[in-house]
């Protein structure tokens, strides 16, 4: 049983506050080795902060408390340079948005071949056929153009793989990926995740999936994580939250999600009542 | 109907790779398509097979390198900068990588205000008025006002875009990929509001997506696009009910459902 080993990543009591304003509260998960964490919730529910607390990559006036303990150590609090070269290479991270990660006036290939050859000690011409590869493994194999390109020459779902084939160069234990597929069209998408699970499989990868696409979640994810208002409203596994969720909160997301062969006039949102219900249950004001 | 958008096999080159071997590539081959008044066409597709490209031509941000863009009866290309300028206001768009769009230092009010003030509209307490408005509108709180982009999470900061883009009332608005970052209920907020304001007021939009579910509740027609070209287009019930397609069927296959 995978839950009896030491996870690769626990987070607990994590908050995350700028000034007197709470942008995070008490959110606590673990993630182990072969598995995978899905985090679902209302956007700007904390998702995309929990991330940048975990990699430590916080803006400064956001100041985190609690613990992220990865793989034996504690992450929070660690020098800020140990906590660089960790992220990059033992921790992946796809950024939510890509144009934010990757740098305009440097080359793809530059910005790949620079880690590979940091963290992995390869030459240039060994790193840059590991881009190539990587870049293949991402669909972009038939795209020679792609190390020479800016990243404004891309499109919106190529740069979205770039950053995937980044995240993963260094062959990391841990992955948090934010939104990793929202510009792939289906059968793109598809492809992404198979690689993702194989690597998951082949790396005994941890896998954190930050995704507001629920049948994604429910295909792909082995627990599941529901944020609202910066707090967890409800975890556990992933069949049996979608199944049967004891939040209402988590039910009406579920009943929201719009759903192929739905000819509605109008989507269902949520109701009021049940997000200050939510609010006041997560101990909100 | 009135006829909005008239895309007469429009198509776009770019040239790529290292310096002394660039080499031209068509972005979009040659595309016609034509959106009414009141009406919606979903646009859906590869990754990379244009689309983002298309809808920049449409609005008039990209010149095409073939065909002619039509809107309201007006070829784009013959308007000089001086006309451009009010004729912007009813093209608008919705990017797909929004934040990026986002002046850094401008606060979300400033964000919200300034169409009106490119455009010379309003006085300055209406502009403010209307900002709060556009604000509550996206599911945005009014306590944000003074925050800057960078202070939002991002399906905050697309649904700015949005709110910017619907701003000026378009007549025609290009949506790329407009509520990928939004959690299913803010997208049902949004697509619900999309419906609301062309109902009442009739723009006609051009909507990319990749989420095959959303374009079959935003869609009137539907096209679908591979490696530059149109490879079928029909309406929302055709294209989802019987694809001609196999590409398209690949695509309604592969997605992702509860
Ligand atoms: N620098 C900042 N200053 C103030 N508030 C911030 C800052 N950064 C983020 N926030 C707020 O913190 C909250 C959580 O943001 P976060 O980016 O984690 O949301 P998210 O769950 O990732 O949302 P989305 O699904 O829209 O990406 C949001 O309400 C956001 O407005
Ligand atoms: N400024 C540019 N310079 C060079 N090539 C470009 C430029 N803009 C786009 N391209 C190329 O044109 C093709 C189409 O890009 P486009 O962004 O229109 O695709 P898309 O259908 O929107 O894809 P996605 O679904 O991934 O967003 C891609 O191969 C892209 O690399
Ligand atoms: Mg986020
Ligand atoms: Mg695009």
């Amino acid at each position: 049983m995978h839950t009896t080993t030491e996870p690769v990543l626990r987070v607990s009591g994590l908050s995350a506050r700028i000034g007197d304003l709470s942008l995070v509260r008490d959110v606590g998960f673990e993630v182990h080795r072969g598995r995978t964490l899905a985090v679902v919730g209302e956007s700007g529910s904390g998702k995309s902060i929990t991330a940048a607390a975990v990699m430590g990559i916080l803006p400064p006036q956001i100041k985190a408390e609690g613990s992220v303990f990865f793989d034996g150590t504690e992450l929070l609090g660690e020098p800020a340079r140990r906590r660089r070269a960790r992220g990059g290479a033992e921790i992946g991270y796809v950024f939510q948005e890509p144009m934010s990660a990757l740098h305009p006036l440097l080359r793809i290939g530059t910005q790949m071949i620079r880690p590979l050859r940091h963290h992995l000690g390869l030459s240039r011409g060994e790193a840059r056929d590991r881009a190539l590869e990587l870049l293949e493994q991402v669909g972009l194999g038939g795209e020679r153009k792609v190390l020479d390109a800016y990243v404004h020459e891309l499109s919106g779902g190529m740069r979205q793989r770039v950053m995937i084939a980044m995240a993963i160069s260094c062959g990391p234990r841990l992955l948090l990926a934010d939104e990793p597929t929202t510009a792939l069209d289906p059968t793109v998408q598809q492809q992404i995740l198979r690689l993702l699970v194989r690597l998951r499989e082949e790396l005994d990868l941890a896998l954190v999936l930050i995704s507001h696409d629920l049948g994604l979640v429910a295909r792909y994810s082995d627990e599941v994580l529901v944020m609202y208002d910066g707090r967890v409203v409800e975890q556990g596994l992933t069949a049996q939250i979608i199944e049967q969720p004891a939040q209402p909160y988590t039910r009406a997301l579920i009943d929201a999600a719009p759903r192929l062969g739905r000819r509605v006039d109008r989507l269902p949102t949520i109701d009021r009542a049940v997000l200050d219900q939510t609010r006041a249950m997560a101990g909100g004001v | 109907m009135d006829l909005v958008l008239d895309l007469d096999g429009v198509g776009k080159d770019f040239s790529a790779g290292p310096f002394f071997a660039r080499r031209r590539t068509a972005a979009v081959t040659e595309v016609s398509l034509r959106v009414h008044a009141g009406r919606t066409v979903g646009l859906v597709g590869e990754s990379g097979s244009g689309k983002s490209t298309l809808g920049r031509m449409a609005v008039g941000l990209l010149t095409p390198d073939r065909g002619r863009v039509t809107v309201h009866g007006q070829p784009l290309s013959s308007l000089t900068p001086k006309k451009m300028r009010p004729f912007r206001r009813t093209m608008q768009m919705v990017f797909q990588d929004s934040s990026n769009s986002l002046n850094p230092r401008m606060t979300l009010e400033d964000l919200l205000v300034e169409p009106f003030r490119a455009q010379d509209l309003h006085t300055r307490a209406e502009r403010r008025h209307r900002a709060a408005a556009l604000a509550d509108e996206v599911g945005l709180a009014r306590s944000g006002l003074a925050r800057l982009p960078h202070e939002f999470s991002g399906g905050q900061r697309q649904r700015i875009s949005i709110a910017r883009a619907l701003a000026l009332e378009p007549d025609l608005l290009v949506a790329d990929e407009p509520v990928s970052a939004l959690d299913v209920s803010v997208q049902a907020q949004i697509l619900n509001l999309f419906k609301d304001i062309q109902q009442a007021r009739g723009f006609a939009m051009l909507f990319v997506s990749h989420d095959m579910a959303v374009v079959e509740f935003i869609s009137d027609q539907v096209a679908v696009m591979r490696a530059g070209s149109l490879v079928e287009f029909g309406s929302r019930d055709e294209i989802f009910d019987s694809p001609r397609e196999p590409y398209t069927r690949t695509l309604l296959d592969a997605a992702p459902s509860l």
